[in-house]
């Protein structure tokens, strides 16, 4: 076991028995920038709401990109929070926003709303981060 | 256009995305033999968009789970526009 799983590992034994669904996604910042670049206006769209691309505008390119990486990886990792209730989920079912405080906010819709409501879960916390040119965000349903 | 043609030419837009051409067949499942994760098959599927001049509605992606269905959608769609184009 690597030190980070190590430490997941730790801090889901040590979370409240609340936790009812985890999922992880990684994100290779580049490769999807390389993608975006290829396919442009009509893969943006596929993979991002309106209010995402406002979210992630601004900045150097670098930063536009981790930023747009950060949110795919967090979109992933809300599906696998839902388990096999999230099976058919499409991207814009969930939107990554911001919280006032910097906090990542995923809302869910469609069928991720009734994936989340099939589930019974309360809430959704997520966190992003990125290092050595990866996206890599945790979501953790209550 | 022939189903092969339509076979043919999918296979080619995914060895154009970066998908070896000698793995690819109907039968062959996108992620367990693959490999492909869900932003690849995005790419995949607007690639066959640009390419065939189709829409392929954003709800399908989910069911994609083998070569095969991304043939069968993409030949779907291009006969239902030409019904429609009469």
């Amino acid at each position: 076991m690597s030190a980070a799983e190590a430490l997941i590992a730790e801090a889901l034994l040590n979370a409240p028995a609340t936790v009812r669904g985890v999922g992880i996604d990684v994100v290779d910042v580049q490769r999807l920038r390389a993608m975006l670049e290829r396919r442009g206006r009509p893969l943006y769209d596929r993979l991002f709401t309106p209010a995402e691309l406002v979210l992630c505008e601004g900045g150097s390119p670098r930063h536009r990109a981790n930023r747009l990486a950060g949110r795919i990886a967090a979109k992933e990792a809300v599906r696998k929070s839902l388990g096999a209730h999230g099976q058919g989920c499409g991207w814009l079912d969930v939107e990554i926003g911001r919280a006032e405080s910097g906090q990542p906010l995923p809302r869910v819709s469609g069928r991720a709303e009734e994936a989340f409501r099939r589930a019974s879960f309360t809430g959704l916390h997520l966190s992003i981060t990125h290092e050595a040119g990866l996206a890599l965000a945790i979501a953790l349903a209550v | 256009m022939g189903a092969m043609d339509v076979r043919e030419q999918v296979f080619a837009v995914m060895r154009g995305v970066g998908f070896d051409g000698d793995e690819l067949a109907d039968g062959k499942r996108l992620a367990e033999d693959l490999d492909i994760d869900s932003t690849e098959l995005v790419e995949i599927v607007v690639a066959l968009e640009q390419h065939f001049d189709i829409t392929v509605d954003a709800d399908a992606e989910g069911g994609f789970t083998t070569v095969g269905d991304l043939v069968g959608c993409v030949g779907r769609l291009l006969s239902a526009g030409s019904a429609a184009r009469g």
